[in-house]
């Protein structure tokens, strides 16, 4: 383990990437989100765990602007973003990937990933560049979308529909995806959910490959994989903080042993 | 006082009734199997043909017989059509059964023609329901308060049904989310054939106790069917109570209207609905649900090599442009004419494709566009300048304007919601045409005449001509070029537009939402663009109408206009540009083959219509793929599986 903590001391060389201030939300009466206070370092693995209902995905959603906040504020790289939309979130550095692979069916890998990197170089072009000139003919977004494709391992079937994809190029093509918007901080929705061991091993590996520069925040209920990957863990229940700390912290914690482990371990 | 204002409340919750009959049987079936079912007036009208037929023989008394029969019947028959129509499309794009329901509308409607002969009729009734009862200090008609109680008692029987019966437990748990009530193990499916029959029954219900009060005619059905969406919209889809709530409101305010402030009295109704949207995006009592009810899967694509495609295409283009060539000697002028309609319809087409199929907004209200460019036409061409080049530059720039107004306003709400907003402008725009001094009112804008240039200068057609041998090219025939030339122009200027950047973003749109935000696209302003630019197509089709033909009518703008172009775009394939201009020129051919042959062709059209989305769903551009197993044994590209709607969706809250 003390290894570990090296590696963690210098990956968190940075300062504050992310921050929520007193983050509400509710829905009607509802709470889901109960004055959340978290706060990550740049180049962190930041694992989110708690029990079904605890207010993951909602703190993801509040995170991404994929819904308002109720209360509070979501600090940025120092930037208040509470009432930005979630494309300028994207825009500032923001990535998300999805439970299910999230992608553009009907198109192909390819263009999927030059969209993503489209969305980066947008403002290089004028209104009727953009409206007029093919998009073969954009040289600096089409190499980088042929890097990243190489990144992925996915050039080979560049020309492909990505529907046509067997599930896990599939799961490679949304990383890809989040990967060619360039973000700083990577929110990841349970990545590996339905996935087998072998499949869950290597979309592990491609994350830890691909966005090891990157702040990773990631939702997960394979305990032991969150044990293994994070730097520090966040426990919610019932849309609260109920611990945070590192790995062994978390494992020793008997607040945690007793309203999320004990129960999943039973 | 009192009772000259209660007169028109009475007679406004009369006709509040029979629109809360109307609508939640409509509602109803929206909310458990997601069919916008247009053909629902055409029931409601066949509902008081039956009765027709059973109280004439036998007078006025059968009418208490006729109004548990025809209903019974009509049930029947809506049974009849989820089972054998509806059914095999459960599971596909929802936008089919607009297509459906549409190509319903025309085989039950001329059907109507063919029993009942056109014209109004009264439907008698009997003796004791005529007269009048003085009820609270007022003279009410009988029937009135006939058609209230009784309405109100069938509304309140459904009601308890849908409340404390098994059957209206499951109904109600169906629209709420149809995913959860089949893994309950119960086989959902099978209540739709009785939701849709009882639908149907209901809105007969409605038809006969109309038609006792006003008079039976076969447009009754086209009449109500709009108000009936539109009150089913600002309840809420799949509301009971909206349907009831939306039905009395709306009742009351239109015959309020008509007697206190007749010129809003088409409007307000429309401008009710766009203020509740905009305000409750789900209706009054929508319910927000998991199940994303209101999705209107959009796209395909072509089938062809793009190699076969360029050859096909040029080809066509070559041969259509030898097409006025052969006047006088190979046909009479009139195939130029029909030409002409077809190459404007298919402008107008390919205008729908753009938000349609590529952007996945389906506007059901498109024939604003067209009407607005048509009349910007006129207008400019009779009170501004008569140069062609002004009008046509006008109406575009109007269409676009108003389309960019008309996105602003309704691209927040998606699908079906969208939608029923877009048709709300359009009818707000036809009942305006009417009213208005400067569009002529009913009459429209005729006598119209322009030329070619711009300050003065410049040929009219008529100035024109050229002779060689036996081919004369002329008028009708070097508008013919025109008309040409600007699709050819509008298809390339489309097509380019969606190989760039500013498409591709519009096919991620299509393909998935929710993804295209979170790479960072406001996708609300990408929507809104495209939308404009085939509202400004959309104008230059309608202002080239007019150009031609001299003259606008409020018609350009009615909702059977709009409904005719989806059944282009998706009768030729949408999302693919070429394919709904081949849609326009089988839309019309064929209408134009079956006039020849009888004068029921809107029977046989829509049967073909039926027909076609039962069995060759992706459009007539997929046809040489699901004829190739056939023809070469099997090596040709088959047809792709399509999305189910019904997919988990992809959120999923822990």
């Amino acid at each position: 383990m003390a290894m570990e903590t090296t590696e963690t001391n210098q990956r968190s060389a940075g300062d504050t990437i992310l921050e929520t201030e007193d983050l509400v939300k509710k829905f009607g009466q509802f709470t889901a989100t109960d004055r959340i206070n978290l706060t990550v370092e740049r180049g962190e693995f930041r694992s989110i765990i708690g029990p079904n209902g605890a207010g993951k995905t909602t703190l993801f959603n509040l995170i991404t602007g994929a819904l308002p906040a109720t209360d509070g504020a979501v600090y940025f790289d120092g930037e208040d973003i509470t009432s930005l939309s979630p494309s300028e979130r994207v825009r500032r550095g923001i990535g998300r990937s999805f439970q299910i692979s999230n992608i553009f069916g009907g198109l192909t890998v390819r263009e999927n990933v030059r969209l993503a990197s489209q969305s980066l170089d947008r403002d290089q072009y004028n209104f009727l560049q953009s409206l007029f000139k093919p998009t073969g003919r954009y040289d600096s977004m089409n190499e980088r979308t042929d890097r990243i494709l190489d990144r992925i391992g996915l050039r080979d079937v560049a020309d492909e529909t990505a529907d046509a994809l067997p599930y896990g190029d599939k799961r490679r093509l949304e990383i890809g995806v989040v990967l060619a918007t360039e973000p700083d901080l990577v929110l990841f929705d349970e990545p590996t959910a339905g996935m087998s061991v072998e499949e869950t091993q290597e979309t592990i590996d491609l994350i830890e490959e691909v966005l090891v520069d990157q702040t990773l925040l990631l939702i997960e209920h394979d305990i032991e994989l969150v044990m293994e990957l994070s730097d520090h863990i966040t426990v919610l229940n019932r849309g609260e903080i109920l611990a945070e700390g590192t790995p062994n912290e978390i494992a020793a914690n008997s607040d945690v042993q007793d309203a999320y482990l004990g129960g999943m371990m039973e | 006082m009192i009772t000259g204002f209660l007169q028109p409340l009475v007679d406004g919750l009369t006709i509040g009734v029979v629109y809360v009959l109307l609508a939640a049987g409509l509602s109803v079936i929206f909310g458990v199997m997601h069919v916008i079912n247009f053909a629902h007036g055409e029931l409601f009208a066949l509902g008081a043909y039956f009765a027709l037929a059973l109280v004439v023989p036998f007078g006025g008394t059968a009418f208490f017989a006729a109004l548990f029969i025809a209903p019974l019947l009509v049930g029947i028959i809506g049974v009849a059509i989820e089972r054998y129509t509806v059914r095999p499309l459960y599971g596909r794009n929802p936008l089919y059964h607009i297509l459906l329901t549409f190509g319903l509308v025309l085989v039950i409607n001329d059907l109507i023609y063919l029993v009942w002969q056109p014209g109004n009729v009264n439907l008698p009734v009997p003796e004791i329901l005529t007269g009048t009862i003085n009820v609270l200090g007022i003279n009410a008609s009988v029937y009135n308060m006939f058609i209230i109680v009784f309405g109100g008692v069938m509304a309140f029987a459904v009601w308890a049904m849908l409340e404390y019966t098994k059957y209206g437990l499951i109904i109600r748990a169906g629209s709420q989310d149809r995913q959860m009530v089949r893994n309950l193990g119960i086989d959902i499916d099978r209540y739709y054939s009785l939701v849709f029959g009882m639908g149907a029954a209901l809105a007969a219900v409605a038809g006969i106790i109309l038609g006792g009060y006003q008079t039976v005619s076969p447009e009754m059905g086209m009449s109500v069917i709009i108000p009936a969406f539109v009150i089913v919209v600002l309840g809420g889809l799949g509301s009971f109570k909206g349907a009831v709530v939306g039905g009395l409101l709306v009742g009351v305010i239109q015959t309020v209207l008509r007697t206190y402030a007749p010129i809003f009295e088409g409007m307000v109704i429309f401008l009710l609905m766009i203020a509740v949207l905009l305000l409750r995006p789900r209706g009054l009592f929508g319910v927000e649900t998991e199940e994303e009810g209101g999705e209107l899967l959009t796209g395909s694509g072509g089938f062809l090599e793009p190699q076969t495609r360029k050859q096909l295409a040029i080809g066509m283009i070559a041969l259509l442009a030898l097409v006025p060539l052969g006047v006088g000697t190979l046909y009479s002028a009139y195939a130029v004419t029909l030409m002409i309609e077809i190459i404007i319809w298919g402008l107008f087409a390919l205008s729908l494709d753009f938000v349609m199929g590529y952007t996945g907004l389906v506007s059901l209200g498109h024939a604003l566009f067209y009407g607005l460019g048509a009349y910007a036409v006129a207008i400019t061409l009779l009170h501004v300048s008569q140069s062609a080049f002004i009008a046509i530059g006008l109406a575009i720039v109007i269409s676009a304007a108003i389309a960019w107004f008309v996105g602003f306003l309704s691209i927040r709400v998606g699908g079906v919601y969208f939608a029923m907003i877009t048709l709300a402008f359009a009818e707000l725009f036809y009942n305006m045409l009417y009213r208005l001094d400067i569009t002529g009112g009913s009459e429209g804008l005729f006598g119209i005449s322009t030329y070619y240039g711009i300050a003065g200068m410049g040929p009219t057609l008529g100035d024109i001509g050229f002779y060689v041998g036996p081919v004369a090219l002329t008028g009708q025939s070097l508008f013919y070029y025109i008309a040409l030339g600007a699709l050819i122009a509008s298809f390339l200027i489309t097509r380019r537009m969606l190989n760039s950047p500013f498409g591709s973003v519009l096919k991620s749109i299509r393909e998935n939402e929710q993804r295209s935000t979170f790479i960072g696209y406001e996708t609300t302003i990408y929507k809104r663009r495209a939308f404009v630019i085939s509202g400004a197509l959309a104008g230059l089709a309608g202002g080239l109408f007019t150009l031609n033909a001299g003259y606008a009518t409020p018609s350009f703008a009615y909702w059977l206009h709009s409904g005719e172009v989806i059944v282009m775009v998706i009768l030729g394939g949408m999302g693919t540009l070429y394919g709904p201009i081949i849609g326009a020129g089988v839309f019309f051919g064929l209408e134009e083959i079956l006039t020849g042959f009888t004068a029921r062709w809107r029977l046989v059209l829509g049967t073909i219509f039926v027909l076609f989305v039962i069995f060759l769903p992706r459009g007539l551009v997929s046809l040489p793929a699901q004829l190739a197993p056939y023809v070469s044994g099997g090596s040709g590209p088959g047809p792709e599986p399509e999305p189910a709607p019904d997919e988990p969706s992809v959120r999923g809250d822990d």
